[in-house]
């Protein structure tokens, strides 16, 4: 470890981060401040008391267990695949030590017997081992940008030498407040391993510590790379100078359950704890765990102040009293701490990403940099459990096919349908509202009206299209939101109470605020839900649709055509010349010289005239040909057109005016230059 | 919770502002335009016979020969086209007898040297900054200085570069600038920096420049800035220019993020404040082109005021602008909404009428034509307005545009508050608190009405809601809301 921090492209790995001193739990940390009173701390005790795992061994009494159920440890059952025994003696010996912040307390104190045990439990693990296909080979530096831009960085450490392109380049990378989730046994698992974990992390830890990020196997294997980079097996030198002899797989299995490590992870079924711990209710608040001498066989967990604090007034209240009612709202922000959902997703005023995380979250889709953050972030929650349908929160918390944001590079990621499933019955009960939007949706019955619908959607409208593409059709402005789930996703009544008040009900939206003195708004939203809702089979708003032509076409005008636009070949400052004889060409007014030339098709004038995005257009016809490089120093002054429309191009070379003139002669063109009132004139003909 | 509860207040009663029938004060006259012509209309140039050249965003110039004319059909009306084939022009003016329209890559000068309606001279009067092929770099203007240097305002860089510009696509010059072209050469270089999407340059009464930008990162909200030379308006985009010698800028050592504005003052080197914020939503939410009033009274009693485009809302906003310290600073007030498309310039016809150019390619507005020319014809009746709201010593003092009668003042909601200067989307209005407000004193004529207020803040915008004031004609007041930006208190 000495060794790979001395070297500088080491020292910017994500695995080099600041060391934490305490057993961490990031939405403690991000929540609870030791300035804060006990009443809100004791909130934080819970979430320790759930998070660290204690109901496992420690009993709550029953009004207190649905809150405060356990959150199961990493699945064993094929960990000896995935660690080796040295780095496994290391994380059994004293895992605070091997990896800084962990949540896994530590069983040993070095007394007696404690490195037998070690030794034995290291046998037994390392003993259970299961094949895992190969995945396919990663890229270490694909995974270096996946890892920095897919939302591993709202969790973990972003490696100092990645440069979020956000960041302009005068400023410096705001480095996190906020400690990072340790990864530090990342390089310590086999390459393989680490990508069978972060392609279903689920199935190591059930408990959705560590969410599916929904990568592929290649995406896995390209993080598993990165993280890997530079890493060389470590070994437990120590371990070695206590030649301590074999002491027999069976041995670590008994040790495994009577040490209660069963209470946390599974190894193999059908293994249980022996003995209880004791209840809650019969606990000491300075013995135990809570001990300041730490005891052999008692678990030890790193605690600094304010979580012993947090704990300490967790437990006193909860032998005290029956466990307070919970409303559904307090339900939600309890599971969403648990899960920590708050690292990424602002609700009701409480979490987001810390700004110098946020920075790290982009989008793929440069025309949606306009839209800010909305393009980036994942979205705000504040009544996302009147907005979103059973059905589609399902989709979005534990199924398939929720995601609407393709322009972002995060994604929403998986915790697992146990920790989730019941969102789905809270939120909509916790974010109801007081007086319900009336929306009539009968809109079959009134066929007519996804008519209308589509007449308001379209540009002729109100232009919905401007901003949100249906179906496989972009729209014409930035990539919000496509509209083609809209029934299925959106509850009717949000979608009437967004079109009437967009930034009343949802937070920062930029949705302009279409139906302002609307006097048959109501109809109008009702007939946009109605076409939304029989889409299939129904033809696309007006103007979705490019139907108009927007190929230049000289030989139609009988006339030349000049085109100044990004012309593919002749750059950002280019300038097309289309002759009604068919043979083309560009001018590249940087440059001043004639740098392509084509016959057939000349240019379609629909990036110019029609999209946002302003692409660069290609030359439509046949036979292009580059010319050759200018030579001299030329600068740009413009062009005149003749009386037929023929443009000279004017240009100073090396200090002297030039008039430079293609005309089309019989297929070719004949050129004709003049500087200082003296004509040459050459022919290009290919 | 009080910043969001106090903006949907105001929110709530700008709609019913636009409920209220403009239509007293102003006619809205739409130009039928040629069939077969998106008139995107985003530049307008009033030239000296009357006639109005309007630039549109495909690279056409047209000139309309009888622009005031009605009914307003294309065949009244007259219109010829006069140049096309140019890259996106967002901006048109007429300078000493020609036309200059400001492309992505450069400003032309149009000239139609043999007389036949068409210009045959396409010009480089300005080029110089980078283009490097991606969507946001607009570039726009030109306005002519004192002097008679050329100014245009440039987007910074948004969204993917295009490989295919070279050694632009890897730093594009002068973006997030304004940019000066010394009269007698073509090349432009930086003037002032720290802007985002600059849609709007233009001159005061006095000929000094203004722009205006839109809500964004480093953009807490819509501003109208004093452009001059050194300026830095707060885009850190824009910075990696200020370390060319010939930047006028001086780089800040440190630009730090989500400080506030008023407090950026002190904390970043050479950080200049706008001289008027226009609150997100209720004034609108992307400011466009800006013209002063120089009808000599003929569009209202707004002389010398200036006026902004409003893209979202399709409307127009008013700016008051007064000099403390030296410093232009003002106020912001609504006039009008829902035209037929969003608002991307406008100009003043010679009968005093104001022409406005639209188009809402790319991003939605509330109206809902893609795009059009409108005109706003004073009716004759005089709108009861606040004319001015200026800063005094420990206070306000609000002018009218006649005589009105005394009311209880007590009603008034007033409040102030600042912003974030942040690298994210816009800013909330931080630190909001109410005003203290004694002392309301109209003046004998009813004109001038003055008020105490005990908590003036240096850097933030105060921000009043009026109560009903009814003029002594019976009147009532148009638009109760104003938005004061008290960079310095007097």
């Amino acid at each position: 470890m000495i060794t790979a921090l001395s070297t500088p492209s080491a020292r910017a790995h994500p695995l080099q981060a600041e060391p934490i001193n305490h057993a961490y739990v990031f939405n403690f940390d991000q929540f609870f401040l030791p300035e804060d009173p006990d009443e809100h701390v004791v909130e934080g005790g819970y979430l320790l008391m759930a998070e660290l795992n204690c109901t496992a061994c420690h009993s709550v009494p029953e009004s207190w267990k649905a809150r405060l159920s356990a959150k199961p440890g990493p699945n064993l059952s094929a960990v000896g695949a995935r660690l080796d025994s040295d780095s496994l003696w290391l994380m059994v010996r004293s895992p605070q030590h091997r990896k800084k912040g962990t949540q896994m307390p530590g069983l040993f104190t070095g007394e007696d017997g404690d490195a037998e045990k070690v030794e034995a439990l290291t046998e037994y693990l390392s003993s259970l081992k299961k094949p895992e296909p190969r995945l396919p080979k990663g890229d270490e530096e694909r995974g270096k940008e996946l890892y920095h831009k897919v939302g591993c960085v709202a969790c973990h450490e972003p490696a100092t030498d990645f440069r979020p392109e956000k960041v302009s380049a005068e400023m410096s990378v705001e480095k996190p407040g906020l400690a990072s989730i340790p990864i530090a046994l990342a390089d310590a698992y086999d390459v393989n391993a680490l990508a069978h974990f972060l392609h279903d992390p689920l199935s190591h830890r059930p408990s959705g510590r560590m969410p599916n990020m929904r990568l592929t196997k290649q995406e896995a294997s390209d993080i598993a790379s990165y993280l890997h980079s530079g890493r060389t097996a470590e070994k437990a030198t120590e371990r070695a100078a206590l030649k301590i002899p074999a002491q027999g797989v069976e041995k670590g299995k008994a040790l495994f359950t009577q040490m209660k490590c069963v209470a946390c992870h599974q190894a193999e079924p059908s293994q249980s704890m022996s003995t209880a711990a004791k209840p809650v209710l019969n606990l000491k608040t300075k013995a135990g765990c809570l001990a300041d001498k730490p005891t052999s066989g008692i678990p030890r967990y790193d605690l600094n102040d304010l979580q012993k604090r947090a704990l300490r007034l967790a437990i006193t209240t909860i032998q005290k009293q029956q466990a307070p009612a919970m409303t559904a709202m307090q339900k939600v922000d309890w599971q969403m701490s648990r899960l920590n959902c708050y690292a990424c997703h602002d609700r009701d005023g409480k979490g987001g990403p810390e700004d110098p995380r946020a920075q790290y979250f982009g989008s793929n889709d440069g025309s949606a940099e306009s839209l800010g953050e909305l393009a980036h972030l994942p979205p705000n929650l504040d009544n996302v459990g009147r907005k979103l349908t059973r059905g589609w929160l399902q989709k979005v918390l534990y199924g398939e096919g929720g995601s609407v944001r393709p322009y972002m590079d995060t994604r929403m990621p998986h915790f697992g349908q146990a920790q989730t499933e019941m969102l789905v019955d809270l939120l909509p009960e916790s974010d109801q509202r007081e007086k319900p939007v009336k929306i009539d949706v009968s809109g079959l019955e009134k066929h007519h009206r996804a008519e209308l619908g589509r007449g308001l959607m379209g540009s002729t409208g109100l232009a919905c299209i401007s901003c949100h593409g249906l179906k496989d059709r972009k729209s014409l402005g930035p990539p919000v939101i496509r509209l083609t789930h809209t029934v299925d996703r959106l509850q009717p009544e949000y979608f009437k109470e967004l079109l009437l008040n967009p930034q009343a009900t949802q937070v920062g939206t930029m949705m302009p605020p279409m139906f302002i003195g609307r006097k048959k708004a109501d109809q109008e939203i009702e007939s946009i839900w109605t076409y939304l809702k029989e889409i299939e089979g129904q033809p696309l708003p007006e103007g979705l649709l490019s139907t108009e032509d927007f190929e230049l076409k000289p030989e139609k005008l009988g006339r030349p055509i000049v085109f100044r636009s990004f012309i593919e070949g002749a750059g950002s400052h280019a300038i097309g010349i289309g002759f009604p004889e068919g043979i083309h060409a560009a001018f590249d007014s940087v440059q001043c010289r004639w740098v392509l030339i084509w016959k057939g098709r000349f240019l379609d004038a629909m990036s110019n005239w029609q999209s946002r995005e302003m692409l660069p257009i290609k030359p439509l016809g046949t036979d292009l040909k580059t010319l050759p490089q200018a030579t001299g120093v030329r600068e740009f002054n413009g062009y005149r057109l003749n009386k037929d429309g023929v443009p000279t191009m004017l240009y100073q070379l090396d200090g002297q005016p030039v008039e430079d003139t293609l005309r089309p002669v019989d297929g070719r063109f004949e050129r004709s230059i003049k500087i200082k009132g003296q004509e040459s004139k050459e022919v290009l003909s290919w | 919770m009080v910043t969001k509860s106090l903006a949907l207040g105001f929110l709530a009663l700008s709609y019913q502002l636009l409920a209220q029938d403009q239509a007293d004060y102003y006619r809205t006259v739409t130009l039928e335009t040629p069939s077969g012509v998106n008139m995107e209309a985003s530049g307008l140039a009033v030239l000296p016979d009357g006639k109005l050249a309007v630039a549109i965003r495909k690279g056409e110039v047209w000139i309309i020969q009888n622009p005031s004319a009605e009914p307003p059909t294309v065949a009244n009306l007259g219109y010829q086209l006069f140049a096309s084939g140019m890259h996106e022009i967002l901006g048109l003016a007429y300078h000493e007898g020609d036309l200059y329209v400001t492309q992505r890559s450069e400003v032309t000068r149009l000239r139609d040297t043999d007389g036949d309606g068409s210009a045959d001279e396409y010009q480089t009067a300005s080029k110089g900054w980078g283009v490097s092929g991606a969507y946001h770099e607009y570039a726009y203007g030109p306005v002519f200085d004192r002097d008679g240097n050329m100014h245009n305002t440039l987007n910074c860089t948004m969204g993917k570069t295009w490989s295919g510009a070279g050694d632009e696509a890897k730093h594009p010059l002068w973006r997030g600038w304004s940019i000066i072209t010394p009269k007698g050469s073509t090349t432009a270089s930086g003037f002032s920096a720290g802007f985002r999407s600059p849609c709007g340059i233009g001159l005061n009464a006095e000929g000094d420049i203004f722009g205006a930008d839109q809500q964004g990162n480093w953009t807490p909200t819509s501003p109208i800035m004093h452009i001059r030379k050194g300026a830095f308006f707060g885009h850190a985009d824009s910075l990696a220019d200020a370390k060319r010698t010939a930047s006028p800028v001086k780089p800040p050592a440190k630009l730090l993020d989500g400080i506030t504005v008023a407090e950026a003052v002190t904390q970043v080197p050479g950080y200049c404040l706008p001289a008027v914020w226009l609150p997100y939503v209720k004034f609108g939410q992307s400011t466009t082109g800006l013209r002063c009033d120089l009808t000599g009274g003929k569009f209202g009693p707004f002389e010398k005021q200036m006026f902004v485009g409003e893209f979202v809302l399709s409307g127009i906003n008013r700016v008051f602008m007064e000099k403390i310290d030296g410093e232009y600073q003002g106020a912001c007030f609504p006039f009008v909404n829902g035209l037929q498309s969003a608002t991307l310039t406008l100009n003043f016809l010679t009968d005093g009428s104001m022409i406005v150019g639209q188009s809402n390619r790319g991003w939605n507005s509330y109206g809902n034509r893609a795009y059009g020319l409108q005109r706003l014809v004073p009716t004759g009746k005089v709108p009861l307005e606040v004319m001015k709201m200026e800063a005094l010593k420990g206070g306000f003092k609000f002018t009218f545009t006649q005589p009105i009668k005394p009311t209880d003042w007590s009603k008034t909601k007033a409040q102030n508050y600042t912003y974030l200067l942040t690298s994210k989307y816009g800013s909330p209005e931080v630190d909001p608190k109410p005003l203290q407000l004694t002392d309301w004193n109209l003046s004998a004529d009813g004109l001038s009405l003055t008020v105490k207020c005990s908590n003036l803040r240096a850097g933030y915008v105060h921000e009043f809601e009026l109560p009903e004031i009814t003029g002594q004609n019976n009147q009532k007041l148009w638009h109760r809301l104003c938005a004061y930006t008290l960079n310095r208190i007097p």
